[in-house]
């Protein structure tokens, strides 16, 4: 099966490496070659999935889900069943309390129907999982890539964190399954831990230890509530596979939590993911990582663990908790989302080294994400998802060129370089390009995930909308300013400059172009992208509709 | 002819994209020096198209696709049996693709030529094509000319896009892309770090424009449900019911936008800095064509702009103030570049006076219209003009241009100086060029301002204001003229062989001379430009087309005053300005530092934004930072205070065994009694 296979490959592979040892050469070759055959399983997956829409859309009658969340594709296997469910329960108090008791004593007593409940392996996969698997596994190529020459030391061990963290994010993808997704949530802690310790920068073990800690922190308040959403809904009976995502959700859809356990239960689980996106106040682990993380380490941390807090309040949050998200979390959350965009604009502003810059640009960026997915509406979690993959791709590439830059002259200072396009010309047109994709320029990526999470937060709270749109004004002016500072001018290279500097070569264009390409390809033809993502989105927003019979119809009116 | 449009329209902008995309590919490898050929080749198939689609639309107006839903407001409230039986438009439309979909925002790449979008695309296709022709004799031997080739065929596909698109958004999305090839441009000379600020400015302060774009885009979405122009001129009655008050807002928002690409004030600091960028750019970019885009987005927003008087009068007062302030700029500038930038800046401020005046009434905003627009299409010509022969000027005199360090050039170039004549001539107003006819019509809207709609004393105060800054038009027009090419001879030590540019450069400047001092009389007075628009979707067809003899002999009045100051400051009596300095140093002051609006900026924007910048860097490094360290500092705190309880001791391990059983069974004796 694709999506098992996905998970294993890479693992499979560290585990080959961490076995049989061997050198650099064999090492390097290897992670491309696992990363490469992982990218292709996610296209591969893509096309099955888009198989399966197109059948389902040839048919013509689709069948009715009334799950906030559906995989298209779907892999589960019960792993234990953990006792019995009373589907006909009267006393549901009881029902759980005495549960353990009640299957060994009364097991011929009660003739009440049973039904195991079960701890599943439940992998699945919709438009928006594939969306982000392909991402990852785009980017882990062009991390491998990046690290090509760059590492040197322990390059064995190096792959091995990077293929077992490259297992882990495709997990939390795949995983539709509550313990499953924290697993993998929490497993990509550990290889990054050591991306970070070992290949990372002066401080790098001060940096290591602070976000590990910080991210576990949260985490662990995740896990508590995870813990009690599962509880409360094996005490309420309501499903026999309570770690089911989508089986929760559309239990819960039917029977909604009381408020307070909404309230509850969403404090609890968004502790984790506001770290991880980050959320402003939440951040300062995130520029710290950034600058003394190796550059394929920033790359994925940037292009891909941040988006799992994202994931994580699309998968879980939004579809599970519906009351307490249009109730509490907006305004907690979209401002937060638009204090961050803000904040983290400014902050990027004061930056003089090009990778903190671009830790606070991704501050800014994930603002948006979180702002459109506060919108609650169609346009704006459209926005959201795009702008999650948007933000893979420009910051991965940024990071990836800001990374060459360092491999050249050992300093990410703006004050100690300057008009770096006379000697790197084209390494230069990339950086511009993606800069430009970043800036949210229309005809690049950017634009696209920007206009639909203010178009949305627009349609729900102008006011949001208004502070987010000066993002994008601080943001050309943060991103010009560095390339202003960096690239154009008079050449000025640090004084330690040894050796020739030469530009941009073949295995770095290789690792980038690609990246610059799907920019260019979702700014000017968004369409697709959005098209997966929308059918996707449509089960969450139906939660939140709170239409009038006149507004349908004005919304049938607008479908024609 | 309607199997054929579709691939017209296409090719208009299609044929500048191929080219850009051709020689960013090849022209480093293959091209080098010939890396114009394409670009030139591709402006002439769009110029050619653009003709053919303006001579259809002149032969046969009503032979296109009908449009009936694209009628006056203004006149279907007053006039109902009138609007009726209007004429269908021509208006031709090819589909392209879906380019975003969600439930609510569909978004498509379709292009739409009505005569306003024709006017403007024969307007961007023949000015581009010209001045590329300029720009290769210009650019000759840069190591950049494939760059430069690359993104000036860019630019000219945003641009025809821009005025092609038939939503909104559409128009969003490429006039961002317009800012993004002056961007470049700007910036060519990315060493000069006097550029590279100058690009970055340009973009930045273009972004706060847009931001008010952008929402205004948003509120007509949220308002119409829409975002393009038919269906949002269309809805216009029924929103006009429930929620007037919107139309204020959506304008200022959309007018906000205007501001910052056709350089209103305060938003037109990035203009003059603009020049930085190579002189053919200044030319097509910074005058011709993108910094038109606003009064472009304005006139085609006409059927919202019409309903909020509010809007229509910030628009014009801001016109206003833009206008004179520039002019004023203009006067002591020694960079002829400069001058000619603060010029551009103040016809703008004159083209957003007549777009405002349509508020005065629904008969006469198709005039007001009309005159913004043919304002802005002469304008095009004689701009695009003074700038080529500057930059002719500066090739000569090595890079040199600032007009202190050269005089006289009449005899050694009397090609550029007989066109940058008909130039200063058509931008000074002088009865019978194109300038003149275009600014008359402007006054005229003015003045029916002043007799009847309700706002008589603002008009009077803005007819007060044009009138001044036509007077002061004329004379830094012929100041500049005067300094560069009368007088006694003199080069900059730079200049080491003066020379009369080659006839690549010269051609167009002839060429557009020739439209410069004809166009005016030819489609002014003739009204033939005035019909054609009319027939624009965006506008009322029917209207007044007012004229005022008195006002033109005014402006002919004023011509002449300006241009004989102008001789007599600087050719009979050179002594008088130092001396006026002197005597006006203050003022002149202000002029010369452009009214120290760039030290405003600075200080009021640019210093604040820093601040804030490292307020939160300090803030998250001390308050965010210090707050976690401390949270992380608990665990280890609790750990010191309960450190103590396992010190060895094994009586203090006694004594609280013996609190736990006497804790425990108190506990118990609870629960039996309960």
């Amino acid at each position: 099966m694709l999506l098992l296979s996905i998970i294993l490959l890479p693992l499979l592979a560290a585990v080959l490496l961490a076995l049989l040892g061997g050198g650099r050469p064999l090492a390097r070759w290897v992670a491309l070659l696992t990363t490469t055959g992982t990218l292709l399983i996610s296209l591969g997956i893509a096309a099955n999935l888009s198989s399966i829409r197109e059948h389902k859309s040839t048919a013509g009658n689709e069948r009715v889900i009334n799950s906030p969340i559906q995989p298209k594709l779907e892999w589960r296997r019960t792993w234990m069943t953990l006792g019995q469910l009373n589907v006909v329960s009267i006393q549901p108090k009881e029902a759980v309390v005495n549960e353990a008791d009640q299957v060994g004593l009364e097991m011929g007593d009660l003739i009440q129907q049973r039904i195991p409940i079960r701890l599943e392996f439940y992998l699945g996969a919709d438009g928006i999982s594939v969306l982000m698997l392909t991402l990852t596994a785009i980017l882990t190529v062009s991390a491998v890539l990046i690290s090509w020459e760059s590492i040197q030391d322990r390059a064995t061990e190096f792959y091995i964190c990077l293929l077992v963290l490259e297992a882990g994010m495709l997990g939390a993808f795949v995983a539709f399954d509550l313990i499953l997704f924290y697993v993998f949530f929490e497993f990509t802690l550990i290889p990054l831990f050591f991306l970070v310790g070992i290949w990372g920068g002066s401080q790098r073990q001060f940096a290591a230890y602070r976000f590990f800690i910080y991210t576990l922190a949260g985490s662990v308040i995740t896990l508590v509530g995870l813990v009690a959403l599962v509880l409360k809904v094996m005490q309420e009976g309501l499903t026999a596979t309570p770690f089911s995502i989508p089986d929760i959700a559309s239990a819960l859809t039917e029977h909604p939590l009381s408020d307070q356990w909404q309230i509850g239960l969403l404090l609890a689980l968004s502790a984790g993911f506001v770290i991880k996106v980050p959320l402003f106040p939440f951040h300062t682990w995130l520029p710290l990582a950034h600058t003394e993380a190796p550059t394929a380490g920033s790359v994925l941390l940037a292009g891909i663990l941040l988006k799992l807090g994202c994931y994580g309040f699309l998968r879980i949050c939004l579809p599970i908790l519906p009351t307490a998200v249009a109730g509490f979390g907006v305004p907690v959350f979209a401002t937060m989302a638009v204090i961050g965009i803000v904040y983290g604009a400014l902050g990027a502003l004061a930056q003089s080294d090009i990778k903190k810059l671009v830790a606070y640009s991704s501050v800014s960026h994930l603002g948006f994400c979180m702002l459109g997915m506060f919108a609650l509406n169609s346009e704006g979690i459209t926005g959201a998802v795009m702008q999650m993959v948007n933000h893979g791709l420009s910051t991965g590439a940024l990071f990836l060129l800001v990374g060459m830059v360092y491999d050249r002259y050992h300093t990410r200072e703006l004050s100690e370089l300057g008009g770096l396009a006379t000697r790197l010309p084209l390494l230069s047109v990339c950086m511009v390009f993606i800069c430009l994709a970043s800036a949210g320029l229309p005809g690049l990526n950017g634009f696209v995930g920007e206009l639909l999470s203010l178009i949305g937060m627009f349609k729900a709270n102008p006011i949001y909308s208004a502070i987010g749109a000066t993002g994008v004004v601080l943001g050309a002016w943060y991103l010009l300013d560095m390339l202003r500072r960096g690239f154009f001018g008079p050449l000025k290279e640090p004084a330690s400059t040894h050796g020739p500097i030469l530009d941009i070569n073949m295995r770095e264009l290789l690792s980038v172009v690609p990246l610059m390409a799907l920019c260019l390809w979702i700014g000017v033809y968004p369409k697709p992208v959005l098209d997966i993502i929308e059918d996707d989105v449509r089960g969450v927003v139906n939660l939140y509709r709170t239409t009038t019979p006149a507004q349908e119809a004005h919304v049938g009116h607008n479908d024609r | 002819m309607s199997e054929l449009t579709p691939a017209l329209l296409w090719l208009i902008p299609g044929a500048p994209l191929i080219a850009s995309v051709f020689i960013a590919c090849f022209g480093k490898a293959l091209l080098r020096g010939r890396s114009h050929v394409p670009c030139v080749a591709a402006l002439a198939v769009s110029t050619a198209c653009a003709g053919f689609m303006m001579l259809t639309f002149l032969a046969m107006p009503s032979s296109l696709k009908q449009d009936t839903s694209l009628l006056n407001r203004e006149q279907i409230q007053d006039l109902p049996v009138e609007a009726e039986q209007q004429e269908p438009k021509p208006l031709a439309t090819t589909p392209g693709y879906d380019w975003s979909v969600t439930e609510n925002l569909r978004v498509r790449l379709d292009l739409q030529v009505d005569s306003m979008t024709a006017l403007m695309l024969c307007t961007i296709t023949l000015v581009s094509l010209l001045v590329s022709i300029y720009a290769s004799g210009y650019m000759h031997g840069d190591p950049g000319y494939p760059r430069f080739f690359a993104a000036f065929a860019l630019f000219v596909f945003s641009m025809c896009m821009l005025v092609l698109a038939d939503n909104y958004l559409t128009m969003f999305v490429f006039w961002e892309g317009v800012g993004l090839c002056s961007y470049l441009l700007i910036g060519f000379w990315f060493q000069k770090p006097s550029a590279a600020a100058a690009a970055r400015k340009a973009f930045v302060v273009n972004r706060i424009g847009d931001f008010g774009f952008i929402l205004g885009i948003f509120l007509i979405w949220k308002t119409f449900d829409t975002v393009k122009f038919s269906e949002v001129f269309d809805r216009i009655p029924s929103v006009l019911e429930t929620n007037p008050e919107v139309f204020t807002t959506i304008c200022l928002l959309l007018f906000l936008g205007a501001m910052g690409k056709s350089a209103q004030f305060p938003l037109h600091v990035w203009l003059p800095d603009a020049m930085e960028g190579p002189t053919p750019v200044s030319a097509l970019i910074h005058a011709a064509t993108m910094v038109t885009a606003g009064v472009y987005m304005v006139a085609r927003s006409t059927p919202l702009f019409v309903m909020s008087p509010v809007a229509q009068m910030v628009v014009t007062g801001i016109g206003a103030i833009t206008a004179l302030l520039a002019a004023l700029t203009a006067l002591t500038q020694y960079d002829l570049k400069r001058v000619l930038a603060y010029s551009t800046v103040s016809q703008l401020g004159f083209m957003f006076m007549a777009l405002g005046a349509a508020c005065v009434s629904p008969k006469l905003t198709t005039f007001a219209v009309t005159a913004a627009m043919f304002h802005l299409f002469t304008h095009a010509f004689f701009k695009a003009l003074l700038f080529l022969g500057a930059g002719s000027v500066m090739h000569s005199m090595g890079d040199v241009i600032d007009m202190r360090r050269f005089s006289g050039l009449r005899h050694v170039m009397p090609h550029t100086r007989i066109t940058f004549l008909f130039g200063s001539l058509a931008l000074a107003g002088c009865p019978l060029l194109s300038g003149f006819w275009s600014k008359d019509e402007i006054l005229v809207a003015l003045f029916e301002g002043t007799k009847a709609g309700g706002h008589e004393t603002f008009f009077m105060a803005i007819l007060v204001v044009a009138v001044v800054t036509a007077f002061l038009t004329a004379f830094y027009s012929f100041r500049a003229y005067n300094m560069t090419f009368l007088g006694e001879e003199r080069f900059p030590e730079e200049a080491h062989h003066p020379h009369e540019s080659s006839p690549t450069m010269t051609l167009p400047l002839f060429i557009l001379a020739g439209f410069s001092v004809v166009i005016g009389l030819f489609l002014g007075p003739t009204g033939v430009y005035a019909r054609q628009l009319a027939q624009s979707t965006s506008l009322p067809e029917h209207g007044d087309h007012p004229h005022s003899v008195p006002l033109m002999a005014l402006s002919a009045a004023i011509f002449a005053a300006g241009y004989g100051l102008a001789r007599w400051m600087y050719v009979k009596a050179p002594g008088v300005p130092a001396k006026l300095e002197s005597g006006l140093k203050p003022l002149h002051r202000l002029s010369l530092n452009k009214f120290y609006l760039d030290e405003l900026f600075t200080y009021l924007l640019v210093i604040p934004v820093k601040v804030l910048a490292l307020v939160c860097t300090l803030f998250d490094k001390y308050l965010i930072d210090g707050l976690l360290n401390f949270v992380g500092s608990i665990p280890s705190m609790i750990g010191r205070i309960v450190r103590p309880m396992q010190n060895g001791l094994v009586s203090n391990y006694a004594w609280v065994m013996l609190l736990g059983l006497v804790l425990f069974l108190i506990q118990m004796l609870r629960a039996f009694a309960g």
